[in-house]
């Protein structure tokens, strides 16, 4: 007995110890653990169990599980708990349950039925390990390969799987509506489907990728039914390796249709052949240059050697058309036209060659402002522009040989008329008077008017003859003693006005050394006298001639003024003087052309002539002529 | 009797003389002469009587006939002005800004006479 009892006492203390194991272990393992009874209520958990859930162990005890589950996983605890309880053991049931702190976690469960001698329930025994993390690993691969079926699907490029005997394995809609004269595609070789080949391609990327294990492309021709090419194919193959990643298993061929960029690459070179014969044959000059500093960047052979280059290359190496504007201005004026009307037509600029020789050229243009560029076309019209400037000249010796015909014309019409009216009324007024007393006391003035009006008219002749020889540069420039032209010119001036009261005085230095001049300056200094007689009013006229040396510019001149006593010369007409010639108003008159043969004559001697009043402000008390002849 | 002043306006002195010359023997008139444009025009302005008729050159410096006889016809468009010029082209002009007369130089004598006549009498 003694024994028996002493069995059961180690029978009991080897239990207890058993139970003390297993208690340490469900206590202390990481993985949670709880035992529910017969109504899911919790009998015990362990601290795996407190933790991952985050309650006290007072909190939970007692409760009923489902509690802890969200609602869908609760119906599923209470539809399966009975039929748990009946074959003894679950295995990965999956619940969704709620933490403390409210945040949702999705469980594996395990349990295991304790029964006593008699088979009836005890305890569930239930294990659970959280899978949150694999589901959504699962669901993001799930994802993801929908993901990538979709692309594949989707893609609008051909995609091709082969294995390592280039058998088609998969392809994607694309593919199969370009071969769908070739259907059905897999587990076919991809140069029968393809190509309609028996063999592989001699340049097969995909050959060259399972051989290589690197990416491999070409371009290869699409081909249609009854081998018919019917565009261009870019064709990429990259090595499939198997999912360690170690081995090559077969190859992916992705497939871009490139027909119509290769059509429309073929028309650009179509268009760049044409574009290039009519840029190199054009008649015109064609360039590209930039705007900020004038360097051709591209040109056609015409345009070089327009500037004197024979080749472009010449040309786009040393033209820089900022160096090379006759007028730097006309640059910036076509640009600044440019920018404004966005081009130019046939704008005009003189430009100089390689050599420095001037060139006209019309230029119509574009600015590309964003690209710095401008391009233009370019015609030389240097031959139209000279003979535009022939022209010009032409009718500038036309015109000056009308005025000419025009001022000769005048001459007859005005001053010669006046002197034959002059003498035509005075031989009327002799006729008329020849039976009367009027005759004897008039008949002396009458001759002399009429001598007078015979010396006025051969004066005018000798003028215009005079003015006609120095126009056509007639004339000999020569050392003259100008003391000798005034004196000479004095005596016939005096000759001359014998019906008239007239002085005449020379003052001079010493020494006034020869001038430049010739044969005509003593008509000048005439003129000059004989205006001065001729506009005079006073009784007795009075002219005195001043010589002296003077500088003028820094160069010895000798300077003749002419101061007399007649009636002036208002201050408006004082440049209008010199000038009756081609141009000159005619309606007023007075003075005949022997002033303006007296600049003519004088200019022609590199000497000036100018007239001003005798009193300064006062016109009326007469006129000082004064002539400067450089000395000889 | 009446005497007739007359204004003759010439920058030649010598037709100047010969107008002198020619009037003088004419009748009863009272001539006076002027060398330019401006000066008639002056003494028009300043006399009280007024000429019955001017001879007005055209080429005169300062001012020429036609801008002369455009000032006086201003103040008396009834002026009578016998405009005499060797330039004929001054014929139609002168005539279409009032001229009463135009008298091509070079003039007959009796042809001067006759036109002023007919001037004083209109």
């Amino acid at each position: 007995m003694c024994e028996i009892l002493e069995n059961n006492r180690d029978n009991i203390l080897k239990l207890r110890e058993i139970e003390k194991r297993y208690k340490l272990i469900y206590e202390y393992t990481s993985i949670p653990y709880q035992s529910l009874d017969e109504n899911v209520e919790i009998v015990d958990v362990n601290q795996a169990w407190l933790d991952f859930f985050g309650y006290d162990k007072e909190e939970v005890i007692g409760k009923c599980f489902g509690e802890y589950l969200v609602l869908e996983s609760r119906e599923l605890l209470n539809s399966r708990f009975s039929y748990f309880k009946e074959i003894g053991e679950i295995q990965d049931v999956e619940y969704e349950i709620i933490k403390k702190d409210g945040i949702h976690r999705i469980i594996w469960l395990d349990g295991r039925i304790e029964y006593d001698e008699n088979g009836n329930f005890t305890q569930a025994h239930c294990f659970f390990k959280d899978i949150t993390e694999r589901k959504s690993i699962e669901n993001q691969l799930r994802s993801s390969k929908t993901f990538l079926s979709n692309v594949f699907t989707s893609i609008q490029d051909g995609i091709s799987i082969l294995d390592k005997d280039l058998n088609i394995l998969r392809v994607n809609p694309i593919m199969e509506l370009w071969y769908s004269h070739s259907m059905p595609m897999l587990g076919k070789k991809c140069y029968e489907v393809y190509h309609e080949r028996n063999k592989p391609c001699e340049i097969c990327p995909s050959l060259q990728a399972l051989r290589s294990g690197q990416p491999a492309y070409e371009v290869v021709p699409k081909i249609g039914p009854k081998q018919k090419i019917t565009g261009w194919l870019d064709l990429y193959s990259f090595p499939l390796l198997d999912e360690k990643g170690g081995q090559i298993i077969g190859v992916i061929e992705y497939v871009r249709d490139i027909s119509e960029r290769i059509k429309t690459e073929d028309r650009l070179r179509d268009s760049e052949i044409k574009y290039k014969y009519l840029f190199e044959n054009a008649q015109v000059g064609l360039y590209w240059s930039r705007i900020s500093d004038g360097k051709f960047i591209e040109c056609n052979e015409i345009f070089a050697k327009l500037f004197g280059y024979e080749t472009r290359e010449e040309l786009l190496e040393d033209y820089i058309a900022t160096e090379h504007y006759v007028y730097p201005n006309q640059r910036n004026e076509m640009l600044d036209a440019i920018r404004k009307n966005k081009e130019v037509r046939d704008s005009e600029i003189l430009v100089t060659k390689r050599d420095g020789t001037p060139i006209w050229l019309s230029i119509s243009a574009r600015m590309f402002e964003k690209e710095n560029r401008i391009e233009g076309a370019v015609i030389d019209i240097t031959k139209r522009k000279k003979a535009e400037q022939e022209l010009k000249e032409s009718e500038v010796r036309y015109k000056k040989a009308y005025d000419k015909a025009d001022f000769y014309k005048d001459l007859l019409a005005h001053d010669v008329s006046n002197i034959l009216n002059n003498i035509n009324a005075s031989i009327q007024l002799i006729e008329l008077w020849k039976e009367g007393p009027e005759m004897s006391s008039n008949s002396g003035d009458m001759i002399e008017i009429i001598k007078q009006q015979l010396e006025r008219g051969t004066s005018l002749v000798s003028n215009v003859r005079k003015h006609s020889e120095i126009e056509e540069g007639d004339k000999l420039v020569k050392s003259v003693d100008v003391i000798n032209v005034i004196n000479e010119s004095i005596e016939n001036v005096l000759s001359r006005f014998q019906y008239r009261e007239i002085e005449i005085n020379i003052e001079k230095a010493n020494e006034i050394p020869n001038v430049k001049g010739g044969d005509l300056l003593i008509d000048a200094i005439e003129n000059i006298l004989i205006n001065g007689a001729l506009h005079n009013e006073s009784d007795m006229i009075r002219i005195s001639v001043n010589v002296s040396e003077v500088y003028n510019n820094a160069e010895k001149c000798v300077k003749l003024e002419f101061k007399d006593n007649g009636i002036g010369i208002i201050d408006n007409r004082k440049k209008a003087i010199f000038e009756r010639s081609y141009k000159k108003d005619k309606s007023t008159g007075g003075m005949g052309i022997g002033l303006s043969l007296v600049k003519t004559i004088i200019n022609s001697y590199d000497g000036q002539v100018k007239v001003h009043n005798r009193v300064m402000g006062d016109h009326t008390k007469g006129s000082i002529f004064v002539v400067l002849l450089k000395q000889w | 009797m009446i005497i007739s002043k007359i204004l003759v306006v010439d920058d030649d002195r010598t037709m100047l003389r010969l107008y002198k010359l020619l009037l003088k023997g004419m009748g009863d008139y009272s001539v006076e002469f002027f060398i330019n444009g401006k000066d008639v025009v002056e003494n028009y302005r300043n006399h009280s009587e007024k000429p019955k008729v001017i001879i007005m050159d055209y080429r005169m410096p300062v001012m020429n006939g036609l801008d002369a006889m455009k000032e006086i016809l201003e103040i008396d468009r009834n002026t009578k002005i016998i405009f005499a010029s060797a330039d004929t082209a001054m014929k139609e002009i002168s005539i279409s800004k009032g001229a009463t007369a135009f008298l091509s130089k070079p003039f007959k004598i009796e042809e001067l006479i006759c036109l002023i006549n007919k001037a004083i009498k209109e």
